[in-house]
């Protein structure tokens, strides 16, 4: 039994942080901001040439062979550094094509993915806040040998961004929610994709919406197979999730670092504000909090990993733990840091401001707790 | 990172099954050893001697401490595998000196001579001494340091005098470990010997404190000219506060075990299936759900950060300061579901065991009870947070009085 990270996740973790607080610092995350794009593409370049979108893409396919546990440590460190980018959408459609995909699919995609040439996003979501395959009521009717694509997806990652999306549909309505669920190939130059950047809490990070007006693809656009989709959906929301709960750790982790480094410059009272019971027992609450998530995170991704039984359960404590810390690292950080926290020059809203985004991406603390009691047998 | 044991763990693994099936008798390995010890005390303890004599021939004693002493040499995390098989399989705690193997033992493994190992541990492998732990003061509670305590050195012996509150079985021990005042002009944490007390020694008296629970576990213990050979001073003397260090960091470890917790949350959970609330059971309701799932993410997480610390000290990695976190991390949750207990009964929560229409002996109602007990001991939840913001995160003491 050995719960620590290898000296290669070690080596994996300093290089990528090394390299982020050299290329990203918050400064240059203040301009990125301000610009629609969302992202740098140039650093994107640089972070393709490290082999972070090409992580967990077998090497047949021009990626690395990573394992869950290497990207949960790689995300870590994008979350400390507030790394805008569309890493996150980016690697749950390589997740779908990696499941899903034939092997033609796979070579015409993933070495680009693998590249940086292509950034792919995956839309999750729907109006009407529902997070899982329940909430998939686009639908998609067949025509011939094509089908027609009417709908509209929430809150899609970097879609603007994008030169492929995959998107599930609904192709049947029969049986089970999951049971007709397709999902398919969309390039957003498609007639009748119309992308509609949305202006949202999370300055770090771009969302759209996107919807689909009679839109016709070809039967080779269907990643997986007709009506195939929902088991492929409900693996990829739960890896995704596993993604963003460590990009999470890392966030609120970064945060507190700034709370308690403040806490020891900032003087009140003749002394370093630090020194007050006030304020080191929240201090040490998000500390146990944070190290609390870590080990629920870590251990989702390594049952992934091994296939384990008890996945499901695993992801849904990991997010409904860390969901909570994160906002409550942020905001107890903007509290700590006082009037100075709640100035736009002062770094720290933009983690609560994350926080928040990610808090409801893929199924807040209440939902989980919910599939958890669920999962529980209660 | 591999959650799995390794071969050799998962063979002892099964070693331990194995024995436990062949030597923990078949109403013993069902009832547990709670029931046992409720329903007949006196065979119970009986069969705990004999269960202390099947340990330590097989050497499962002492198991983590080196072989020099007569103990396991054991890694941590084999450790660990004994001591959860051992509850998982309804196992009587392992050895009947439970003090003296869970923390007096292990310092005096790390801090006494020779002659004093020679001396004393043989009896906490046996389990013919029982030892206490005088630590606590009326004035030196969360400020243990300020113990006022007073041994003075006369010739081969210190005579001492003082008093001690908040001590676990002083009434069945017949050894304490005890933390003294050896220089009162030396700052506080510089003037602090401990001692190795013959309970029986003229001069001692121990009464018991009743609880807000009406038990009995806790004395209070006086010392009126009591003479100590200097010979059991455990360290050199004005040392004592880093023996006391140690010792604390052996009692808040052995206090994190998450298997108790587990079935309390299961039977919690079965519970809930057949009471009704408003006409309906209380496992639909959303809130209530929202509690369970709570605590029960909380429990899987502090064992995930219990096998985390436990594969960063099987490195050999310094993990003193993590029993803190894990000591505030059970402490919560179990107070969560002590109070998920007590939601689930609603107003029947009130009664007692013994008392009319009371459902499952009163059984969470004293758990509800109990827990303060737990919470304080070895240091309050405020005082561990403490020791997490400044040992851990490096914030600075306050101003509260060092010297």
């Amino acid at each position: 039994m050995d719960f620590e990270f290898s000296s290669e996740q070690e080596m994996l973790r300093n290089e990528s942080r090394k390299f982020l607080e050299k290329t990203c610092p918050l400064e240059k995350i203040r301009e990125i901001m301000e610009d629609k794009k969302g992202f740098a593409p140039e650093m994107w370049k640089q972070v393709s040439e490290l082999g972070w979108p090409a992580l967990i893409i077998p090497e047949q396919y021009g990626g690395i062979g990573m394992t869950m546990v290497d990207l949960v440590v790689v995300m870590e460190e994008m979350g400390r550094a507030l790394f805008p980018s569309p890493f996150l959408f980016n690697l749950m459609a390589t997740f779908a094509l990696l499941e899903a995909g034939s092997d033609e699919q796979k070579q015409k995609y993933l070495p680009a993915i693998a590249s940086g040439e292509c950034v792919a996003t995956f839309a999750f979501a729907e109006p009407g806040d529902l997070v899982d395959i329940h909430g998939v009521n686009a639908e998609a009717r067949p025509d011939g040998d094509s089908f027609i694509l009417n709908g509209t997806k929430m809150f899609v990652g970097y879609a603007h961004a994008a030169s492929l999306i995959i998107v599930p549909f609904r192709t049947s309505k029969k049986g089970k929610p999951e049971d007709g669920i397709t999902l398919f190939l969309i390039d957003p130059q498609d007639p009748g994709v119309k992308t509609t950047l949305l202006k949202g809490i999370d300055l770090t990070r771009k969302n759209c919406e996107v919807t689909f007006t009679n839109v016709k693809v070809g039967k080779e656009r269907i990643l997986g197979g007709k009506d195939q989709g929902g088991p492929v959906f409900k693996k990829i929301l739960n890896k995704g999730t596993i993604a963003l709960c460590a990009e999470m750790i890392g966030g609120a982790e970064g945060v507190f670092a700034k709370t308690v480094e403040y806490a020891k410059i900032r003087e009140q009272f003749g002394r370093p504000i630090g020194s007050f019971q006030g304020i080191k027992h929240p201090c040490a609450e998000t500390y146990v909090e944070i190290e609390l998530a870590k080990g629920l995170t870590y251990y989702a991704a390594w049952a992934f990993e091994q296939d384990l039984p008890d996945v499901d359960l695993s992801v849904s404590y990991a997010k409904a733990a860390i969901s909570d810390a994160f906002t409550r690292a942020g905001m107890d950080s903007i509290l700590i840091h006082g009037g100075v926290g709640y100035t736009w020059e002062c770094d720290v809203h933009l983690f609560l401001r994350r926080a928040k985004w990610s808090e409801y991406t893929l199924g807040d603390a209440t939902y989980h707790r919910e599939r958890i009691a669920q999962l529980m047998g209660m | 990172m591999d959650l799995k044991d390794s071969p050799a763990e998962a063979a002892f693994r099964q070693e331990v099954r194995d024995w436990i099936k062949e030597n923990l008798p078949q109403e013993w390995q069902e009832k547990g050893f709670r029931k046992m010890l409720a329903t007949d005390p006196f065979g119970a303890v009986g069969f705990f001697v004999e269960w202390n004599k099947r340990l330590l021939q097989k050497g499962w004693l002492g198991f983590g401490w080196p072989k020099e002493v007569g103990g396991g040499g054991a890694s941590p995390v084999m450790q660990a595998i004994l001591n959860e098989e051992m509850t998982r399989h309804n196992a009587p705690p392992l050895g009947v000196s439970l003090m003296g193997l869970g923390w007096v033992g292990p310092s005096i493994v790390l801090y006494g001579n020779e002659e004093q190992k020679k001396h004393f541990l043989p009896g906490i492998f046996n389990g013919t001494d029982q030892w206490c732990q005088g630590f606590s003061e009326p004035g030196a509670g969360s400020d243990l340091a300020s113990l006022k305590c007073r041994a003075v050195r006369q010739g081969d012996h210190y005579l001492v005098n003082g008093q001690k509150i908040w001590t676990s079985i002083a009434n069945l021990a017949n050894w304490i470990m005890l933390l003294v005042r050896t220089d009162p002009s030396a700052p506080k944490r510089n003037g602090i010997t401990c001692l190795m007390v013959d309970m029986t020694s003229p001069g001692i008296t121990a009464r018991t404190i009743k609880q807000m629970n009406r038990h009995e576990e806790y004395s209070e213990v006086f010392f009126e000219d009591v003479k100590v050979p200097v010979e059991n001073r455990l360290g050199e003397e004005n040392k004592g506060w880093q023996v006391a260090k140690a010792t604390l960091v052996f009692e808040r470890s052995g206090i994190s075990e998450t298997i108790e917790l587990d079935r309390g949350l299961e039977a919690l959970k079965e519970a809930s299936k057949k009471l009704k609330k408003n006409g309906k059971p209380l496992n639909e309701d959303p809130v209530f759900r929202q509690k369970v799932a709570q605590t029960n993410m909380e429990l899987r997480a502090l064992k995930l950060l219990g096998l985390r610390i436990l594969s960063k000290q099987n490195r050999g990695k310094d993990v003193r300061n993590d029993s803190s976190v894990t000591k505030l991390g059970r402490l919560n949750v179990g107070y969560k579901l002590d109070c998920l207990g007590m939601d689930l009964l609603g107003t029947y929560s009130q009664l007692l065991r013994g008392s009319d229409s009371v459902i499952d002996q009163g059984k969470w109602t004293n758990r509800f009870l109990a827990w303060p007990g737990y919470v304080i001991g070895g240091g309050t939840p405020h005082i561990q947070k403490n020791i997490i913001a400044e040992r851990i995160l490096g914030l600075s003491p306050d101003d509260r009085d060092e010297k």
